[in-house]
């Protein structure tokens, strides 16, 4: 039996009408046609479906559609406004922070909902907010560098981007 | 995963008609963190899944005239993880919160999932059978308290009949205050569940010489979560010296059952029950030391 | 020039960042095409059996299943990387052997549908008996996994150069330890996977998360018996690959005969289980490593017996096995040697490549057992090193002719930044400790079952803005920024003015592909070489223009200049236009580069230089042991590599990180739980890979040695970074707390165990 539900997605009012086995992160790429949310694991290890939902950052292939009926859901899609990038894309381009892109959007989203709550986090709060969101290519460290910078606002605490040290401590 | 009924009831009466209807056909759904999990790889195939969370009633915590603290199941363990305000011997709770998975699981998962899921590995339990926590079970025809510590069977199978469901958890304030502190070790230091966690919480008389009283809790090195009595012995109503906490961390080590899995041999998870019991009573004391003076 | 025009050695972002970062990139399971289906395949639950019977009707007969097939559906066509005995078919036929092989795979119209008719398809196995460790399956009287094969042993060969008996002579003593290495697996964050369409002629699409579609559309024409131009092979953006997504999985062929027999697009994607059960492990190995040495620290022979799992099937071993053999025998000074390798089959799932392929377990051992002959000889671990190094211009006993080396410079400079004299003299719980890495940094000719080149062509349209293609995949590493860097600087346009294409085999040139740190150089030079001639064709035009000699002319950031003056007298883009709009002279051009100064190694002998150049590194990590729980922190990791030449630090210091990431996770918690063939730990909960708190400081620092053959001088550092980290790591865990563990991982439980034994003797 499809069940109605309603929901704001980047902004966005929809209403559809769906399964409950269907879980949020195919609804989102799949019914919504939004597929910069990724699917890594399915079972919430991995957290490359990480969206914001309700203003916390959480693992959409652990939620059912369903569970959603009247909520506010934000994705990498509704990061950027305006045709302007947010500054956490800005500072995840300029940081080096992207290899491959595919934990990228979901690491954005648990960077966001983390600057959402607390704007000048510590290097160590950034690593607990990162903690669910694995990463194969990076290392982190230019993930957290960018976190950090967007943080400390245009205050780098390591040379990103036009540096001029070929080498960094 | 598919030919379930989802239902959203909004009334515990509610809940407790369609478990009575549906019987072991049914599956409670809270944060979803487990149960989506098992459903996805058919562990579990529900053919009703009865999500509370918009159950008013099951929700929040409120302190009570006597100091303790009702804590509702559908609690978000990062609810719990931030609380702040509470009474400092509470504050073993925030600290367990704090070690459960990773920021995104915490914002779904429930105290109430974490319980009911029954596994030895399970955080927020040592932390509340410490604080001896008593839950309510409520089920169409009737309702009951029980002690969280014979709420638990064997890992994944608790006392909860599946017509029932945990209603309510209350926290009694510990008599003279009384600190305490969780810790868990695991191959990361974050993420993972316990290879083994230990949970101790412990009163000291006026002079903070004498132990009053001690509790300590085992996660995930027997079938269920298990309070260590024989070490307990060893050091109520005696001073807390260094031997003194070695010999309990020693008899805690023995009164573990751990398995050897992928986690680590069952000989190396003994011996770190015993540590952890050692640096979880040593660090209560000195909470409790603190806590005393201010 | 002004900072702002310099192309090379900046710190530039991927070019194709922006894409990633707004969720637009397309990877594999975002693709969505008319018609598709979705398969999912069943997989032996036995580690060794007979399949007597498969009946798939009622999954058949399911609402919405599309098609089932078996064996007996497809061309039973035996494919394997290598060309030695190839054993792996797509679907299992007669016989599993290993638990997650592939038997039968259904398409239905959703994934869900195609689970269900999964579990409908009855399959009758007859269990046989199975071998597991490869150093058991070796033994006479136990189970044979090919009955061609006796002793299971697949592959065997030995590799001598020099005298080792002399070399034991010479020694003043000789060590002999037994070090072991895991299964792991790549976990890249993307599954693989791929979509297969056959359109209405018979041509086949195939869009894959490869790193080398070349190697897939090769492959597939034989396992599918098509003419090559009737597959299309499309690369789409790549989630992680680690030199784990170079060939074919039995996944493409499955979803290519479902789509055959449907005559529909199926999307095949792995489940995170089957990434760590059916996918293709790091090759375990066992080492058993014997070295001579002197008392001044002069190492005289080195001897190793490699034992490789090879698991049930063919694929890479033999190749990888080599490359652990020639390591040993390569990574310093080393006159005599002596390597003998046995490949042995067991039950188990097999290998394939991953990043370092033999490297990191040849560097376990070696790099362990320098520490503990500088121990027994008194000698700081450092000088030991110091003292043994490759140089410059050296000829190795394998003939491997080393040019640019930086490895005492990345050994000292490790040392001095990592503060290594005074931390080697303190005590307590904290340690530290030092590797060296020697690894290939442009591919190698005739070791990894083919060529070594690659071809890049370069189209200019008239507005001097330029398309580049190339064979070789962007997986995220950033080679297709670098290539457009190199192109930019030898064509003299601006940076922006250069796009590196797609992949897609009816249009990109033929090339070997993205591994063995290869792209940038080898790639590098072809893009270089095709720049060199779009550039000669575009001063040809401009000499023509200003009745000048081409051979005055000098290019830079889109402006024309005669030399050594500093007004531009024309822009590219002018010379462009009027060739291409006016003339109607196109100015395209292809090159292919093959390093000149190697070749095949010796069939018979192994020698030669196969390599065209060496990529060097040192890497010091510091860790802190808890005493109690045996649980090791690791602090920092000071990593210094030679690169030849850093065309882009940004990048680069990208692959330290994720090197080091891994192999913080190879040293201390990564394995694949094998019991009676079973994976017990086939998901990110039980199967444990670093996370950002578990990531030490990392220090970086390049040598920049400017490679005689490299692009610009630059050489390869993909798999260097990670080669190094986990001997470090064991290396400063002795000097912590003086146990030394030859087992990866290394766990807390091995440490405790370790020291209690100590303390009994």
């Amino acid at each position: 039996m499809k069940h109605r539900i309603q929901l704001t997605l980047n902004g966005d009012p929809k209403e559809l009408f769906v399964e409950p086995h269907i879980l949020l992160v195919d609804l989102i790429r799949r019914e919504l046609g939004m597929t910069g949310t990724k699917k890594g694991c399915g079972t919430g290890d991995c957290g490359s479906c990480t969206v914001i939902l309700e203003g916390r950052a959480v693992k959409s292939c652990l939620i059912l559609a369903v569970e959603v009926d009247g909520s506010e859901i934000l994705t990498i899609e509704g990061l950027r406004s305006g045709g302007k990038l947010h500054p956490l894309q800005e500072a995840f381009i300029q940081h080096g922070a992207i290899q491959c892109g595919f934990c990228s959007p979901g690491m954005m989203m648990s960077a966001k909902a983390l600057l959402d709550l607390c704007p000048h986090p510590t290097e160590e709060q950034v690593k607990i907010a990162i903690s669910g969101n694995l990463c194969r290519c990076t290392g982190y460290s230019k993930i957290i560098e960018a976190i950090l910078a967007v943080a400390h606002k245009g205050k780098p605490l390591a040379a990103s981007a036009e540096g001029s040290t070929p080498g960094r401590e | 995963m598919r030919g379930f009924e989802y239902l959203s009831p909004t009334q515990i009466p509610e809940v407790l008609n369609l478990l009575h209807t549906y019987g072991d056909q049914a599956k409670i759904l809270a944060g979803g963190t487990d149960l989506l999990v098992q459903m996805q790889a058919h562990e579990v195939m529900p053919g009703y899944v009865i999500d509370l969370k918009r159950v008013r009633e099951l929700q929040g915590l409120r302190p009570l005239p006597n100091g303790g603290l009702t804590i509702y199941p559908l609690t978000r363990i990062a609810d719990l993880a931030a609380m702040d305000g509470l009474h400092p011997s509470f504050s073993i709770l925030r600290e367990a919160a704090q070690t459960v998975g990773s920021v995104q699981i915490r914002n779904r998962a429930t105290i109430g999932g974490n319980i009911c899921r029954a596994a030895p590995s399970a955080d927020m339990v040592p932390a509340l059978l410490v604080l001896n926590s008593q839950i309510k079970i409520m089920g169409a025809a009737q309702e009951r308290w029980v002690p969280l510590a014979d709420f638990f069977v064997s890992p994944g199978i608790a006392i909860l009949q599946p017509h029932e469901i945990l209603a309510e958890i209350h926290v009694p304030l510990p008599p003279d205050g009384g600190m305490g502190t969780y810790l868990k070790l695991g191959p990361r230091q974050t993420m993972d569940l316990a290879t083994v966690g230990v949970a101790a919480f412990l009163r000291l008389d006026s002079d903070a010489a004498i132990c009053r009283d001690v509790r300590i809790a085992l996660a995930s090195v027997a079938p269920k979560p298990i309070r260590a009595f024989e070490a307990e012995k060893i050091l109520i109503g005696n001073p807390l010296s260094q031997s003194r906490i070695s010999q309990a961390a020693c008899q805690a080590s023995l009164e573990a059952s751990p398995i050897t899995d992928v986690y680590g041999p069952d000989w190396y998870k003994r011996q770190m029950v015993e540590i952890l019991a050692k640096r979880a009573i040593l660090e209560a004391m000195k909470r409790t030391r603190g806590n005393n003076e201010t | 020039m002004g900072e702002d025009e310099r192309i090379l050695g900046r710190r530039i972002p991927k070019l194709d960042s922006i894409y990633l970062a707004t969720g637009e990139a397309q990877f594999l399971d975002d693709i969505q095409l008319p018609g598709m289906l979705y398969a999912k395949v069943l997989r032996s639950p036995h580690p060794h059996a007979r399949v007597l019977r498969i009946d798939t009707k009622r999954a058949a007969q399911l609402p919405g299943v599309k098609a089932v097939i078996t064996a007996d559906d497809t061309t039973k066509v035996k494919f394997c990387h290598l060309p030695i005995l190839p054993n792996k078919m797509a679907l299992a036929d007669e016989r599993v052997r290993f638990v997650g092989e592939e038997v039968a795979a259904v398409a239905a119209i959703d994934e869900e549908t195609a689970r269900e008719a999964l579990e409908l398809i009855q399959v009758d196995y007859e269990p046989l008996p199975a071998v597991f460790d490869p150093e058991e399956a070796m033994k006479p009287g136990v189970p044979l996994l090919y009955e061609e094969c006796p002793n299971n042993i697949a592959s065997h060969f030995v590799r001598q150069f020099g005298d080792v008996e002399q070399g034991w002579r010479e020694a003043d003593q000789v060590f002999e330890d037994r070090f072991s290495c895991p299964p792991v697996v790549a976990c890249t964050m993307e599954p693989h996977g791929c979509i297969a369409s056959f359109d209405g002629a018979g041509k086949l699409s195939i869009w894959t998360t490869t790193q080398n579609p070349y190697n897939i559309q090769k492959a597939l024409s034989g396992v599918l018996k098509m003419p090559m131009h009737q597959i299309r092979v499309l690369n789409t953006f790549v989630g992680g690959a680690f030199g784990n997504k170079s060939v074919i999985l039995p996944l493409e062929p499955i979803a290519a005969f479902l789509s055959q027999k449907t005559q529909r697009p199926v999307k095949l994607v792995n489940a995170r289980w089957e990434e760590f059960m059916a996918t293709r492990t790091r090759y375990a190995m066992v080492i058993y490593l014997k070295t001579g040495i002197q008392k001044d620290g002069t190492i005289t022979a080195r001897e190793a017996k490699v034992i490789t799992n090879n698991g049930a099937q063919n694929n890479k071993a033999p190749a990888i096995t080599l490359l652990t053999c020639n390591r040993i025998g390569n990574l310093y000074r080393i006159p005599n040697s002596r390597t003998e390798a046995w490949v042995v089959y067991t039950n188990n799932q097999y290998g394939d490549a991953l990043r370092g392929w033999g490297g990191p377990q040849a560097h376990f051992a070696v790099e362990s057992q320098m520490d503990i002959m500088a121990d027994a000889l008194r000698m700081d671990p450092l000088e030991l090193r110091l003292k043994n190094a490759n140089q410059p211009g050296d000829t190795t006993a394998w003939g491997w002719k080393i040019t640019s080396c930086g490895l005492t410079e990345c050994l000292q400079e490790a040392a001095a930044l990592s503060h290594w004299p005074s931390k080697r003299k303190e005590g307590g719980r904290r340690g530290i400790g030092i590797a060296s890495v020697i690894h290939t940094g442009g591919g190698s000719m005739g070791t990894h079952g083919g060529g070594n080149f690659s071809e890049v062509s370069l189209k200019l349209n008239s507005d001097a803005t330029v398309s580049v293609l190339t064979g070789d995949s962007e997986i995220g590493q950033g080679s297709d920024t670098i290539m457009a860097q190199m192109v930019a600087e030898e064509l003299g346009v601006p940076l922006g003015n250069v796009k590196v294409t797609c992949r897609d085999t009816d249009v990109t040139p033929v090339s070997m592909g993205t591994w063995g740190s290869r792209v940038t150089f080898i790639g590098g030079n072809a893009a270089r070489m095709a720049a060199a001639e779009a550039r000669r064709q575009i001063f040809q035009v401009a000499a023509e223009m200003l009745e000048v000699a081409a051979d005055d002319l000098v290019a830079r950031n889109g402006k024309i200049f005669i030399k050594d003056s500093l007004n531009p007298v024309l822009t590219v883009g002018q010379v462009a236009y009027e060739s291409i709009v006016k003339r109607g002279q196109t100015i395209t051009s292809k090159a292919t580069y093959s390093p000149p100064n190697t070749a095949p190694p010796d069939l018979k002998t192994g020698y030669g230089n196969y390599c065209p150049t060496y990529a060097f590194g040192a890497q010091v990590a510091e860790v802190e042991v808890d005493l109690e729980t045996g649980k090791v922190k690791v602090i920092q990791v000071t990593a210094v590599h030679d690169v030849g030449r850093a065309i882009n630090p940004l990048l680069l210091e990208g692959q330290v990180d994720g090197g080091v990431a891994m192999g913080v996770g190879y040293a201390l918690l990564e394995k694949l739980e094998w019991k009676d063939g079973h994976t017990l730990n086939p998901s990110f909960c039980t199967y444990k890979i670093v996370n950002a708190p578990e990531m030490p400081v990392v220090q970086t620092r390049f040598i920049e040695t400017i490679d005689p053959h490299g692009p610009f001088g630059a050489k390869g550092i993909g798999e260097p970074t990670t080669i190094p980290t986990a001997p470090a790591i064991a290396n400063a865990i002795a000097h912590a707390v003086g146990v030394r563990i030859k087992d990866l991982p290394i766990t807390p439980d091995k440490i405790l165990q370790a020291l209690r034994e100590k303390e009994k003797k």
